[in-house]
């Protein structure tokens, strides 16, 4: 009887942390894993695998001729990188990286060795773009702005969020949004700002450009049509949730997913919804063109191809890993790397092959 | 989503969408919300809390009536130690003769006391998911969990306009373990399982060591454990140590009643020892 006492406290705890365990068990991995997106270089294809936490080089050739050619290099060969939720830049021989610790590193393919590393002390989540020898990416509540040569700052923009977004650059023009509920035109070549807008929830995705405005979405459920020159706000649509994936603008209409797990196609120039997809999971993915129909990514991993016009579905299969990275496209096929660290390529007819692991 | 998570997402959902909805209101600080929902959670188990305490005053008045008989329990116990010092056996089984003294037994077993204070344990466990969840699913420290936030979310422009929640609470970031609010709760914990232990009689002095044991152990595991968690977390459990010390002061306060060991044992003294 007199052990008890201690027996039923140490059985209380042991419950109550357990509790936590039930609770909180799916939600303790607090380690980014990163949802990088492959890209395409003069030779290569350029993938990292979230599990492996490498970056591969594949060559596009053996690619189309052999479907899942064997890597030419892996880099670092003896270590592993941090979380990556970028997609990496190619120029002029160089890749550049955005780490969510913080570095951004310049490597130079042909020698397998950074040309320079830049530790910008801040998670970058958002890809970069180079314009004018200039490489632009946010890192926590910064957008930088660094010499491609060097990774010397050129200057710097600060928000009151973190910058998540890829900024991207039209005229003299740079466009991104943060998580402070704003979106931000700066000169590219100053860092001064132009104008703002803000919305009613933060900013996380990347937008698009055309001649006139800036669309993009807000985690406020709302998607946003702005003036290119002032931010005046031209039209906005309303989704059951989020947007944080990256619209993709083809032949007048704006194609987009939400967290609500429908994909709309929207009218440009009066956010008029033209049709919607029941997809049934969040999307996060940029939606990609192929050959006559549109390809979408889900959260639950599946794979959908509609019809542009009206959104009726030729296929769909399931790549077996949830997706939260961007495809990109090469000649007649797309490449895409899901959570479980796997690059599939997908044909327009459906066909589709794990290329990596 | 795993299973479990289904399984408690209706006790999580309304307690982090109501935990935002506070961070909003309050100018956007998630460490004023989560002091705010600890108070407001302590007000509706107050009842309860003051049931669990009454029932420890209660326990003290019926240990005061049979103080006299417990001093020759006591007296006993101390003679049969000594007499049988080297027949461990025949000491359990006398000791147990005397502890099973139907009147000793009825105040002395832990049980007693257990009953009230497992189940007041027990009312807390599903409070303990419902926070635990929100606060941590609310925290989001990576674009994933910024990712998975959104599914346990309600439609609303307050709600959505308010995340991701600012992480910084004085000087604290809630979203990483911080080993000052360990300690700070560890404190906390240490005082109110002070306060409690006090009114819990004990007679023989192996219970007496065992409880005292427990006071830093309890407090002891916990801070350990809690190092690897969110310091959000610690926040809420310090915060309810401290508010539950109010009650436990009030009801209990100095008149907590001398340990009958310690009375025994120092006389006065003793006794004024066993006042926490």
């Amino acid at each position: 009887m007199r052990y008890s006492r201690p027996i039923i406290a140490f059985a209380l705890v042991a419950l109550l942390i357990l509790s936590f365990g039930c609770t909180g068990g799916g939600y303790l991995q607090s380690n980014p894993k990163g949802w990088p997106s492959p890209t395409v270089g003069k030779v290569n294809l350029y993938t990292i695998s979230v599990d492996a936490r490498k970056l591969y080089a594949l060559d596009l050739d053996d690619l189309e001729s052999k479907g899942k050619p064997q890597p030419r290099w892996e880099y670092p060969p003896d270590e592993e990188l941090d979380a990556i939720y970028s997609t990496p830049v190619f120029k002029g021989g160089l890749l550049y990286l955005g780490t969510y610790k913080g570095k951004v590193l310049a490597l130079d393919t042909r020698i397998l060795s950074p040309r320079w590393q830049q530790d910008l002390k801040g998670d970058i989540v958002g890809g970069g773009v180079v314009s004018d020898d200039t490489l632009f990416i946010g890192s926590s509540e910064r957008l930088y702005a660094l010499d491609v040569l060097s990774g010397d700052c050129e200057w710097y923009f600060e928000t009151e969020g973190e910058v998540w977004s890829t900024p991207q650059i039209s005229g003299d023009m740079i466009y991104f949004g943060s998580l402070d509920h704003r979106f931000y035109a700066l000169d590219k070549h100053t860092g001064e700002k132009r104008w703002d807008f803000e919305a009613g929830g933060a900013i996380a995705s990347t937008a698009e450009v055309d001649k006139e405005k800036v669309y993009v979405g807000s985690l406020d459920g709302k998607f946003y049509a702005l003036d290119k020159h002032t931010g005046q706000k031209r039209w906005d649509f309303e989704a059951e949730d989020w947007f944080w994936a990256k619209p993709l603008l083809a032949e007048g209409t704006i194609y987009v997913g939400s967290l609500d797990g429908k994909f709309y196609a929207l009218d440009k120039h009066t956010g008029q919804k033209r049709w919607d997809f029941e997809a049934g999971s969040p999307m996060r993915s940029c939606a990609a063109a192929m050959g006559d129909s549109l390809i979408i990514f889900t959260d639950s991993g599946d794979m959908y191809s509609l019809n542009p016009r009206q959104g009726g579905k030729s296929f769909e299969f399931d790549l077996g890993s949830s997706i939260l990275s961007d495809p990109t496209s090469f000649k007649d096929r797309l490449y895409i790397t899901t959570q479980d660290g796997t690059t599939h390529a997908v044909g327009e007819g459906g066909e589709h092959h794990l290329v990596i692991k | 989503m795993p299973w479990y998570i289904s399984f408690i997402e209706p006790l999580i959902k309304p307690v982090l969408n109501f935990v935002i909805i506070l961070s909003n209101t309050f100018g956007g600080s998630f460490g004023v919300a989560i002091i705010i929902l600890t108070v407001i959670i302590n007000i509706i188990l107050l009842p309860l809390t003051l049931n669990f305490i009454r029932s420890q005053v209660k326990q003290r008045e019926k240990m005061k009536d049979i103080q006299p008989r417990m001093k020759a329990v006591q007296a006993r116990l101390q003679e049969i130690q000594t007499k049988y010092a080297n027949d461990k056996v025949k000491l359990k089984k006398e000791r147990n003769k005397i502890l099973r003294d139907p009147e000793v037994s009825k105040v002395m077993n832990p049980l007693n006391m257990m009953g009230t204070g497992c189940l007041w344990q027990l009312v807390q466990l599903p409070v303990w998911w419902a926070v635990f969840g929100s606060i941590f699913l609310a925290l989001a420290p990576t674009p994933e969990r910024l990712f998975q936030l959104s599914h346990y979310l309600y439609s609303s422009e307050s709600i959505w306009g308010a995340v991701p929640l600012d992480a910084h609470f004085l000087f604290f970031n809630l979203a990483q373990p911080n080993i000052i609010l360990v300690i700070l709760m560890a404190l906390t914990m240490w005082a109110t399982q002070r306060m409690t232990t006090a009114t819990q009689p004990q007679i023989d002095p192996q219970q007496q060591k065992t409880a005292k044991t427990m006071q830093w152990l309890m407090p002891l595991m916990f801070g350990f454990i809690f190092l690897m968690f969110p310091s959000g977390l610690v926040l809420y459990i310090m915060t309810s140590n401290l508010i539950r010390m109010i009650p436990q002061y009030l009801i209990i306060g100095r008149k907590a009643a001398p340990s009958p060991i310690l009375a025994i044992q120092g006389g006065e003294d003793g006794g004024n020892r066993g006042k926490r």
